[in-house]
């Protein structure tokens, strides 16, 4: 129990809220300690010297926490979002106003509604048209919802606060949170293009099929049947689609150049430090990137012109451009992921500790697409041909990308809390308070009636595909689940051949992807003669051996 | 007297205002007050002579109140000033003084109240038991008017269901007149809440509590746990022989049986009684030991303690 002669203000700890910011606490403390005025706090704050609002402001937090010890896991929680002192920049929702409660969670750009009134979150109290947070005007009484208020009222007010649902602000700032876990972005830049990587800065994503469009090529055995003139048997059972299938002994070479698929092993005399496994792409991969490449960076131009200086940059400059925005700074990531060098395929090796953006809720998570296709069944797998692996490795990256710009877009915030691991993205905070709202470019989030909408740039994304809700925003980041992209077929579709949409529509569009694995048989079926005709086109399938 | 260096002297018994012994006298009061908190009272009016150890004891407990289950309350303790003007604003005013809290002197009534209130469901708020103890001491240097300040403090824990129990402290005689007012019917409230239950302190008044006190000199330790017994600091061969202060407690009684009948008291204050034992123990007990002690020390004692100039004989 906190001794009594120590007391000097009442703190008002017990009407504390979850997740409440230092502007609340102060309000608090405004208003349990009514009988000293603005002036009184400076003085009594600062040795009976008058002082600026900032310092007292200073004062008042260390105060608190100094009497805050009866309840450390409190002050532990005020003392992790004391970076989040907002002076005249509030944003509050007029009910939350009126109880003096504010969140920290509000000050994300992204959310524009208050999730506990559902109400719009404005900078302006509604009453007196003036900002949030301006303590002066709430010392003066000039408005009875956000000025200084009665005891008694304000204790209503709180305890009908406290009767609030706060489950969904608690359950997006645990996500937020899983998200602000300690993780090391490390990039790679053009000029360490030749040098690969070095075991200290590589990127390590892991490699998958599972999460991408080529998870397509999984076929189940009444399909491979009516496939079977179309297909080369090959003799291998595998019931996996899987990395570790596909390593190449050293005699696995191509004749034709253009084809070929060669594994250098990890000690080779250009990278030493890394000892996972690095293969030499085919032209056609190699195509297939830069195609992919170029496809979202021109979007990205059309949306603003700086996105070339970006990923151009060494990270020393990266940490003083301005400006930039989520996307610009997903696509460094990824561009820098794909280049190991032009022309190669980096695996890493199994080991969790160095997986890009391992962490809880997000275990190897973005992932890196497979560029080798195979069809693989039951009862074995085969190779297609290397066309049209290209164009499932383009379709991939695409989706590779939003997979990066996903975690980006939801974790920039927090990436920044913990920028002296993450500097790279600490000049979207900045970007972020200047961009106008109508500006193309800016994730945001916008929270009514219990839908979070939004969440990419406008410009970038076709409307359908911006409309989410809250709950399912919950449970996509409690599961991150990849598959999201595919619910919008526009995406795949936007900018590709009449071929590529072809069978971008037998894949995506005609399929509920969401049950892919189940439905695979059955839409193959159905589909039979089409994807025949796709394949005629491109030719017979080769065989592995 | 190689003891007498500077360490002898910094022994507690030779610094009055930071002197703590406890006394019988506290553990019943402490007693009283558990009965009171743990059946639900609002409070109850402790009264006794002047001088007799009232305001010591409270302090003395006051850290000690404890909820049925064990858990310490929060207990605030306040003395009333005599003022020119007898306002409610005072009662705010002295209340905040002692909980230490940073006001504004010039502040209306109004926001002092609220500051109290504040205070108090704070402090309430410290353990499960959602009750806070205000003990106010000099009552009667208040008025029936001043005293609705805390039937005002009690309704309002009362709405947010927490639960304020003021003690009220004052001495008997000065008190007569706080009393007849309270009997008046517009004061009935006040006088329910706060005065149907009445204790008079006693303080020393028997063998057994010169006795017990004389115990807790042959048990506490100077210094604290490590250092001798106070007895055994003033005559440390006769302690381990097997002295014990505790032995002396009938003939200090019958010593002061005969003041006692002589200033027509009933018992003895608290602040002539230590006055008189530590003045016993380092002039007489620790010079002549204990098997020279002799009634007429103790007589010596209690006259240089003052009690025979005191204010009630």
């Amino acid at each position: 129990m906190r001794p009594i002669s120590d007391t000097v203000i009442n703190t008002g700890y017990w009407l504390s809220q979850p997740l409440e910011s230092w502007y609340s606490v102060m309000i608090r403390l405004f208003h349990c300690n009514p009988s000293l005025t603005f002036y009184g706090w400076k003085m009594f704050l600062n040795d009976n010297k008058a002082c600026s609002t900032e310092k007292m402001f200073d004062l008042l937090k260390d105060l608190y926490l100094k009497q805050a010890e009866i309840l450390p896991e409190h002050k532990q929680e005020l003392e992790r979002h004391s970076h989040q002192i907002p002076n005249g920049k509030l944003k509050l929702c007029q009910e939350c106003g009126n109880a003096g409660y504010h969140s920290y969670l509000f000050q994300f750009p992204w959310l524009h509604t208050c999730p506990l009134h559902s109400k719009p979150l404005e900078s302006l109290c509604i009453e007196c048209n003036r900002p949030w947070g301006n303590c002066e005007e709430f010392f003066k009484h000039h408005c009875q919802a956000c000025g200084l208020k009665p005891l008694d009222e304000y204790l209503v007010l709180q305890y009908n606060l406290g009767r609030q649902d706060f489950t969904g602000l608690l359950t997006l700032s645990e996500q937020v949170d899983k998200l602000a876990k300690s993780s090391v972005l490390w990039f790679c830049w053009d000029q360490y293009e030749d040098l690969v990587f070095t075991r200290e800065n590589k990127v390590n994503m892991r490699p998958s099929d599972e999460d991408f469009a080529s998870v397509m090529l999984h076929l189940y055995p009444k399909a491979t049947i009516a496939l079977e003139p179309y297909l080369t048997y090959q003799a291998t059972t595998h019931k996996q689609w899987l990395v570790k299938s596909t390593q190449w002994q050293p005699s696995d070479i191509y004749e034709d150049c253009t084809n070929r698929y060669t594994r250098t092993l990890s000690h080779n005399h250009l990278c030493p430090e890394i000892y996972g496994h690095i293969i030499q792409l085919p032209q056609q991969m190699v195509l297939a990137r830069q195609k992919a490449i170029k496809r979202v960076h021109e979007l990205l131009s059309e949306i603003h012109p700086k996105t070339h200086s970006l990923h151009r940059s060494d990270i020393s400059s990266i940490m003083s451009i301005e400006s930039d925005c989520p996307l610009c700074i997903a696509f460094s990531c990824w561009y820098s992921i794909l280049l190991v060098d032009n022309h190669s395929w980096y695996i890493p090796p199994d080991d969790p500790e160095q997986n890009f953006l391992y962490f809880d809720g997000i275990k190897n998570y973005p992932k890196t697409p497979t560029p080798c296709k195979y069809l693989a069944t039951e009862e074995s797998y085969y190779e297609t041909p290397i066309d049209f692996q290209a164009f499932m490795y383009e379709i991939d990256l695409l989706q590779c990308f939003l997979q990066v710009y996903e975690y980006i877009a939801t974790s920039y915030v927090q990436v920044i809390k913990s920028y002296p691991r993450t500097v790279y993205i600490a000049d979207l905070e900045n970007y972020l308070t200047h961009v106008k709202p109508s500006q193309d470019g800016q994730a945001y989030f916008q929270l009514h009636n219990h839908c979070l909408d939004g969440y990419f740039p406008n410009s970038y994304l076709p409307e359908s595909f911006t409309l989410k809700k809250f709950p399912e925003i919950i449970e996509m980041l409690k599961k991150n689940n990849p598959h999201f992209f595919y619910m919008n077929k526009e995406l795949y579709r936007d900018g590709l051949t009449s071929v590529q949409y072809q069978m971008l529509d037998l894949l995506f569009v005609h399929n509920q992807f969401r049950n892919h694995y189940v439905a695979y048989s059955h839409f193959l079926e159905s589909n039979f003669e089409k994807i025949r005709a796709f394949l005629s086109r491109k030719g017979k399938i080769t065989n592995t051996c | 007297m190689s003891k007498l260096g500077t360490s002898f002297y910094d022994h507690p018994i030779f610094t009055p205002q930071a002197f703590r012994v406890p006394t019988r006298a506290e553990k019943i009061l402490l007693d009283q007050l558990h009965d009171h908190l743990w059946t639900g009272k609002p409070g109850a009016f402790f009264h006794g002579p002047p001088r007799i150890g009232k305001t010591t004891a409270f302090l003395n407990v006051r850290d000690s109140i404890q909820a049925r289950s064990g858990v310490h309350l929060p207990a605030l303790y306040t003395s009333m000033p005599p003022r020119d003007k007898n306002t409610i604003r005072e009662v705010h005013y002295k209340c905040l003084t002692h909980t230490g809290l940073s006001f504004n002197r010039r502040a209306t009534c109004n926001e002092l109240a609220n500051t109290l209130v504040a205070h108090l469901i704070e402090l309430s708020h410290l353990t499960e038991h959602k009750t806070v103890i205000l003990i106010v001491d000099e009552i009667q240097r208040l008025t029936p008017k001043q005293i609705e300040v805390f039937s005002e403090l009690y309704d309002t824990l009362y709405e947010h269901n927490l639960r304020l129990c003021v003690f009220m402290v004052g001495n008997s005689s000065s008190s007569h007149l706080l009393l007849s007012d309270l009997e008046l019917n517009c004061n009935e409230s006040i006088r329910g809440r706060f005065f149907t239950e009445q204790h008079k302190f006693k303080g020393i008044h028997s063998k057994q509590d010169v006795e017990f006190i004389l115990k807790q000199y042959d048990k506490l330790r100077y210094p604290e746990e490590t250092g001798p017994t106070y007895t055994e600091f003033f005559s440390e061969k006769e302690f381990n022989n097997g002295f014990r202060l505790a032995q002396l407690s009938s003939i200090i009684w019958d010593t002061f049986n005969t003041y006692r009948k002589q200033l027509k008291i009933s018992s003895w204050p608290a602040q002539y009684f230590f006055s008189a034992l530590n003045l016993l123990l380092p002039d007489y007990l620790y010079k002549y030991g204990a098997k020279n002690f002799e009634s007429d020390m103790i007589s010596a004692c209690i006259e240089a303690s003052g009690l025979l100039h005191a204010p009630y004989q």
